[in-house]
């Protein structure tokens, strides 16, 4: 990849260059810090060397003061020399650099104390033997003798004695101090001389000792010694600064004063000072060129001189303490700065491994974040086009959902419809028609609630409830509504439930319905003989995961449902596709068989809500099993059983298949029941038993065998056939069971064989939405099937009249009990209703009475009483005088049929269909209209009847209330409230005093509405009346045909 | 309240139906005529229906939800936040193909007296219909 190459060059360049630059400036930074560094210390340096050359002078200044100051003018001539010598000689030779002191007079006389250094008279070249002592020079008298004489100082016995040295004469006034001082009277100090005595390089200092009027009296001077001035620099300059480290004093115009080569470098001092001297002079010494170039500029700079470079700087000594003179101190910038370099050169180099390594992992990480975002981007990109689809199959799902609730809403017309249809007198051909717009209205719904479950699942709109139900509920609820398809089909549905699981559990029932019932409607669908069975069993828990409810994690158990088939079978290839959306098995099948092919797939996903797993296994053409396995949470640890013990029952089946009474005999067995016997038909079955479980079919009209049978009775069969049963078939019965058993029917029947609980009270249907017209009393008669209500009140008597002859029932009044019971002397009364308070004979004395007629007769005649005050007490009272039931009032009409059935079941036969549209009973005429229109009783009561006098006057009243009611709407509009008001008010009594209430209450409330000031209430009543006189209109011609 | 009628208990009771859909309206009065009810007013909307409700003074509504003008939900609301105590009391039953749960929730809120899911059989109106007019 040259590209690469290219980058990575170019990166790696700009790196080096990058961190070339850093360790350039890094350099530079630590360069200035340390030079900056050097020169404080340099400053610092100075000042320290300041000091200790200042010492130098001291004691020269302090001698020449003490001289001055000793009052050694006012002396006499005689004694003054002494004074001087013994003030000047301590300290000359005490101090080393003080190397002489002396007074000079005006007159040329001098006295001088030296610290001298005499060789012998034949000086060698090595110094030899040379003495050193303290002399003292005295010129007290210049006209004559100018050299003056010596004496030497003894330092052990403090005595001078003459000495024999003799100098050259000497004057001091043709000195250069002398004539300095005498100009100006002032202290000075000379430049550097050699001294005339020792040979030595020095500077005198010169100071004037006046006379009161202001002439000189005496010059004071000290001599000092240069050398020791160049020793100070070398001591100080070793203690204080480096070897390489230049240090020196010059006078102010530049004239080197000292130098630790002075000291250091000569031996012979004396001999070569003057050479020594010399070479400062040359002007490309470093001591020549520093003081030129610090007279500019800064205090510190750098100096190069004979190819070094210095870091130089300058001060000048204070003038009152020492004489005038600059110290130059000077550090070698090569010296200084080549550790320095080392930290630099350690530091750049690190700078640039730091750079270098930065270099790269910021590469890296460029790279990476190159990388990243384009992943990021990708990832993006992604998102967004899931973002797209998942709005795609939102709007689907949006859509389908709107558009299945806009096809429901009509479709709830069309099944209304048909429905009511249904219910009008239809003959065999329209009946059939009605029934394939229900069934296909009803298949349509099927599958829009299939679509709108769908895309609720895909929207993810469907939430999995956690609730507590009971298993064999659901298993049986939903096998008990496929069980019309089923017997439609002549197919058996056996539902087995494993008795052994507990019953309560955690899950979504609904859900779980749903599955089932899709599940077994397509086993129905597709299967033309044999049966379906639904079981439920456990299986060893896998790998599901527990469900939760309320956040604690409980146990779940896995339970498996199984529905078979004997149908068509799935092949390998049709059941891999099986689960897939809008998909059938065979695009064949769904021509045959119809459906949307969503079931399936709703299923699994349900399935996989609820967190199991859903498949099928099938044989082509011998049947298929469909199967999930849902976790579900048991709620308690026992499986269901009956309360009270069952096990001393004997049951015995009559006519069940095998299947059916296998799962029978299972259940039974679950509550301890072992006494169960099976009897193919009912001619086989006889003998004493508990409990007679008979299966039933429908058009079963009489079972003849059925009365041979000793115990209790229980029907089984489908629901349908149940409520087609023979009412004759019903009352032998003590309860009724429907196909498919579930445990707890099962169980409360044997309880009732058992005696435990009350046979049931089977509701036979009286189809109580459909009339019916009674037959004639006669024939009624003829088959023992007239009913006699004995009741005294004539409402009522009228309500059980209508009702009975709504239900087919023939029925005859009487007034009290005993008219009722001279009735009933005549044959032909199958049953008795009869009230409990009546006059001349309550219901209780006329069925006691009754029943002790019956004795004689042997016959019994059911009595049901009929009574308004269900009182704890009531039923008792009525076994006690011998009724067999009794309803309460007002009279349910439902109950009331039930209690016919039981007692009067042959009656039933005798019930014929009503004619639609039956005329009621014609002649009066009717008042069918809503009497807050028109309330005839109004007029009535006034005129005594609604004569032709009192209809002229509704109808001319009529007549005024339409302006009036005009009027009122234009005075409202123009706000003319009083006017509105008053026609109101008018209106109001006109209304109500003809019977027209409802006009009348809405103007009442308008003028109310007025006089609370609710205009807009106001109007809505005037706007509403117009309406309401509309209907009074069109009442009229009724009214006036009154 | 209402006369009670032991031959045709419905004989006197007005009731209001507000259906928007034509054919929906028509089997509801249908049915109710089935049931035994005479006075049948019936509106398309709302806004028609508070009217017709000032006007005939029904015992019992029987009221779908989605409408135009004025919705069900804000036909009852306004007929319960009205003043008059004989209006507010009228029984309000929903009547709608509406079950989504928050259409509920707000009816329940409104203190609504019936609330049946589309489509209604006989028996089931009838028998909402009685629990509200012969409690």
């Amino acid at each position: 990849m040259p590209r690469r190459w290219v980058v990575f060059c170019v990166v790696a360049v700009s790196v080096l260059c990058g961190s070339g630059a850093f360790s350039y400036w890094v350099y530079h930074a630590q360069r200035d810090e340390l030079v900056a560094d050097a020169s404080h210390d340099l400053k610092d340096a100075t000042v320290a060397f300041g000091q200790a050359l200042t010492g130098i002078f001291e004691p020269a200044l302090t001698l020449s003061g003490t001289v001055a100051d000793s009052g050694i003018r006012h002396a006499d001539a005689q004694a003054w020399p002494t004074l001087f010598f013994a003030v000047a000689t301590g300290p000359v030779r005490q101090f080393e650099q003080i190397n002489g002191a002396f007074l000079a007079f005006p007159d040329g006389r001098f006295l001088h104390v030296q610290d001298l250094e005499i060789s012998g008279p034949k000086r060698s070249p090595k110094g030899g033997a040379t003495s050193r002592g303290i002399y003292q020079r005295i010129i007290d008298d210049p006209e004559n003798d100018n050299s003056g004489r010596w004496r030497v100082f003894a330092p052990e016995t403090g005595l001078s004695t003459l000495s024999r040295r003799t100098t050259k004469p000497y004057d001091p006034r043709t000195r250069g101090w002398y004539q300095q001082v005498v100009a100006d009277r002032e202290a000075h100090w000379t430049e550097a001389y050699v001294f005339a005595t020792s040979g030595r390089v020095g500077v005198t200092y010169a100071k004037p000792i006046l006379n009161a009027d202001g002439t000189i009296w005496a010059i004071v001077g000290v001599d000092l010694s240069l050398g020791s001035l160049s020793q100070t620099l070398l001591t100080t300059s070793s203690a204080l600064a480096g070897a390489a480290d230049i240090v020196f004093a010059t006078d102010f115009a530049g004239k080197i004063l000292g130098h630790p080569g002075l000291v250091s470098d000569q031996s012979d001092f004396q001999v070569s000072t003057q050479e020594f001297l010399e070479r400062y002079r040359d002007p490309t010494s470093f001591e020549s060129i520093a003081p030129l170039q610090l007279k500019q500029g800064p205090d510190v700079q750098t100096v190069s001189a004979s190819g070094m470079s210095f870091l130089t700087t300058r001060t000048e000594l204070d003038p009152e303490r020492a004489m005038p003179m600059e110290i130059y101190l000077a550090r070698d910038l090569e010296h200084l700065l080549t550790d320095a370099r080392l930290v630099v050169y350690r530091n750049v180099l690190m700078a640039f491994l730091a750079v270098v390594v930065f270099g790269v992992v910021a590469s890296y990480a460029v790279k990476l974040r190159v990388e990243v975002s384009r992943r990021q981007q990708a990832e993006a990109e992604l998102i967004e086009a899931r973002d797209v689809a998942e709005a795609a199959t939102q709007a689907k799902s949006t859509f389908l959902a709107t558009m299945s609730h806009e096809i429901r809403t009509p479709m709830n017309g069309v099944m209304s419809m048909a429905e009511l249809l249904g219910l009008t007198r239809l003959d065999g051909e329209q009946r059939r028609m009605a029934k394939i717009i229900i069934d296909s209205a009803t298949s349509l719904l099927t599958i829009i609630n299939d679509i709108l479950d769908f895309s609720k699942i895909e929207a993810g709109k469907l939430e999995i409830e956690a609730v507590e139900f009971s298993l064999m509920d659901v298993v049986g609820g939903s096998a008990e509504l496929l069980a019309p398809r089923a017997e439609a089909k002549d197919l058996d549905l056996i539902v087995r439930n494993d008795p052994s699981l507990i019953d309560r559990r955690i899950g979504d029932p609904t859900r779980l319905r749903q599955i089932l019932l899709n599940l077994g409607g397509n086993a129905v669908k597709f299967t033309e003989s044999g049966g379906i069975g639904i079981r439920v069993r456990r299986v060893e828990r896998s790998e599901l995961p527990g469900t939760e409810s309320d956040g604690v994690s409980m146990p779940a158990e896995c339970l498996r449902f199984e529905v078979s088939d004997t149908g068509i079978g799935l092949t390998e290839e049709q059941r891999a596709k099986l689960f897939q959306a809008f998909v059938q098995a065979d695009s064949s099948t769904s021509r045959k068989y119809g459906g949307t092919g969503l079931g399936l797939s709703i299923c699994q996903k349900l399935t996989e809500l609820m967190g199991g797993t859903i498949g099928a296994d099938s044989v082509a053409g011998e049947g298929s099993t469909f199967w999930f396995e849902l976790p579900l949470a048991a709620v308690g640890d026992a499986p269901p059983r009956y309360a009270e013990d069952l096990s001393a029952a004997s049951v015995g089946l009559v006519g069940l298949s095998d299947a059916v009474a296998e799962v029978a005999e299972l259940y039974l067995r679950a509550t301890g029941v072992e006494d169960v016997e099976r009897f193919p038909t009912l001619e086989d079955a006889s003998g004493t038993r508990s409990l007679w479980i008979v299966r039933c079919r429908s058009g079963d009209r009489s079972m003849a065998g059925l009365a041979a049978l000793e115990g209790h009775v229980v029907l089984l069969g489908y629901r349908a056939q149940m409520s087609e049963l023979a009412p004759e078939l019903k009352t032998r019965a003590s309860a009724l069971l429907t196909v498919p058993i579930s445990p707890d029917t099962l169980w409360r029947a044997v309880a009732i064989g058992l005696g435990l609980r009350p046979a049931e009270e089977i509701e036979i249907d009286v189809r109580e939405d459909m009339a019916f017209v009674p037959p004639d009393l006669e024939a009624a008669r003829a088959a023992d099937a007239l009913i006699l209500v004995a009741e005294d009140n004539e409402t009522n008597q009228v309500v059980v009249r209508q009702m009975l002859g709504r239900m087919g029932f023939a029925c005859e009044i009487a007034e009290n009990g005993q008219i009722a019971l001279d009735m009933l002397a005549t044959p032909g009364y199958g049953l008795l209703l009869t009230d409990f308070n009546m006059p001349v004979m309550d219901g209780f004395e006329l069925a006691r009475t009754l029943r002790q007629n019956e004795q004689e007769t042997g016959l019994r005649l059911p009595i049901v009483a009929l009574t308004a005050d269900a009182l704890a007490g009531t039923e008792d009272a009525c076994m006690e005088a011998g009724m067999d039931g009794y309803l309460t009032k007002p009279i349910d009409s439902r109950k009331l049929g039930a209690m016919l059935a039981r007692y009067l079941p042959h009656a039933l036969a005798l019930r014929r269909e009503a004619a639609d549209d039956a005329p009621v009973a014609a002649g009066k005429p009717t008042i069918d209209w809503d009497l807050e229109i028109f309330d005839p009783d109004t007029l009535g009561g006034t005129f005594g009847g609604l004569d032709d006098e009192a209809k002229e006057l509704i109808s001319s009243a009529a007549a005024s209330w339409t302006t009036r009611v005009a009027d009122i709407g234009v005075a409202l509009a123009a706000e003319d409230m009083k006017t509105a008001r008053d026609l109101a008010h008018a209106l109001k009594g006109a209304t109500l005093s003809v019977g027209a209430n409802r006009l009348g209450r809405i103007a009442t409330d308008l003028q109310d509405c007025i006089d609370n000031g609710d205009v807009e209430m106001a109007a809505i009543m005037a706007e509403i009346l117009e309406p309401t006189l509309e209907e009074f209109q069109e009442t009229l011609p009724k009214i006036m045909r009154l | 309240m209402v006369e009670f009628n032991q031959a045709n208990p419905y004989e006197n009771v007005r009731v209001l139906v507000l259906e928007d859909e034509t054919h929906i309206r028509q089997i509801i009065c249908r049915l109710l005529r089935q049931i035994g009810f005479r006075l049948i007013h019936d509106v398309a909307n709302g806004a028609d229906g508070f009217k017709e409700l000032l006007r005939v003074n029904p015992h019992v509504i029987l009221c779908d939800i989605h409408m135009e003008p004025i919705d069900g939900l804000t036909f009852l609301r306004k007929l319960r936040s009205l003043g008059k105590p004989e209006i507010t009391r009228i029984p309000v039953i929903f009547l709608t193909a509406d079950s989504e749960r928050d259409t509920v929730v707000s009816a329940k809120d409104l203190r609504v007296d019936g609330y049946l899911v589309k489509p209604v059989s006989p028996k089931q109106l009838k028998t909402r219909l009685d629990a509200v007019l012969f409690p």
